[in-house]
């Protein structure tokens, strides 16, 4: 089961990887919004600023609560590859290595998780690097 | 203070955002006592998955939808942390859904397709176009083609 057809898992994963791919996108929207509008407060007064401010605030908390919901999917994922590589396989193979949908759901998360990380900042790479390393490395 | 299970009984609104911190911590902590309140846990998430498609189409447009994907996402995401095997032996139709945002969605869908193979062989492919079809050459379009029901 769940070699080549969609599964619950694989569905599941593919939505919190696009739910996060939006909620990082619209947490870079707002900051570039914020950041344009604090400059242009200085003719254009604070009351802009400040709720554009808010706003980059809100979505950063999706953002980090995103985060979480991203590495319980990665806990999953990683449980099923151990799974594979462990359960009575005598070929010395991963099983899991061969399931299509669920390396399409890996796929998924690595999108979402490098190519559309946090906020656009300028070591940016470096940053989502470490802030999954530090959702892998994470306590099951 | 109030307690989730007096607010969750009370008449005053609580927003969705809470109710699905309320309803991953119950399904997280069910799913760690294993037995029948696992099994519990687990039907549950099952449940909210299936009703998902169209509680998302009731709410589409306006805020509710958001949170309820939001909900959504809280939920699925505990359920595959806690029963990836289980999920991962049950077969079901693609729910990728579409946000408020399309561009995302289709960013999102076209680096996918780029990159993964796999997803080249899930795709359905359908029958060419059949004599008695009206469709014409140049202006063949994938949403024109009649249903094979």
């Amino acid at each position: 089961m769940g070699q080549n057809s969609v599964t619950k898992l694989t569905a599941m994963v593919h939505v919190v990887a696009a739910r996060h791919c939006l909620l990082t996108a619209n947490a870079s929207s707002a900051k570039t919004f914020s950041e344009n509008a604090l400059v242009a407060a200085a003719y254009a007064g604070s009351s802009r600023a400040e709720a554009a401010q808010k706003c980059f605030e809100v979505a950063n908390q999706k953002v980090q609560k995103s985060a979480t919901y991203f590495a319980d999917c990665l806990r999953g994922v990683a449980v099923l590859f151990d799974r594979g590589s462990t359960s009575g396989n005598t070929s010395g193979t991963n099983a899991s290595v061969n399931d299509a949908t669920l390396i399409g759901a890996v796929v998924a998360l690595c999108h979402a998780g490098w190519e559309r990380g946090p906020p656009r900042c300028a070591s940016e790479g470096t940053y989502c690097i470490s802030q999954i390393l530090t959702l892998f490395q994470a306590p099951l | 203070m109030t307690t989730p299970a007096d607010a969750s009984l009370s008449a005053n609104a609580v927003d969705v955002a809470t109710r699905a911190e309320w309803i991953r911590g119950a399904i997280l902590n069910l799913a760690n006592k294993g037995g029948a309140a696992a099994a519990a846990a687990a039907a549950t998430a099952n449940l909210l998955w299936d009703i998902a498609p169209s509680r998302l189409r009731e709410t589409a447009g306006d805020g509710v939808g958001n949170q309820w994907h939001d909900l959504l996402c809280a939920i699925a995401s505990a359920s595959v942390s806690k029963f990836p095997t289980q999920l991962h032996g049950t077969y079901c139709i693609s729910q990728i859904l579409t946000h408020c945002l399309p561009i995302v969605q289709s960013n999102y869908s076209y680096t996918l397709r780029k990159t993964d193979t796999f997803l080249l062989q899930s795709q359905e492919v359908y029958p060419a176009p059949t004599a008695g079809c009206t469709i014409s050459g140049a202006g063949y379009s994938w949403d024109r083609i009649p249903s094979r029901n």
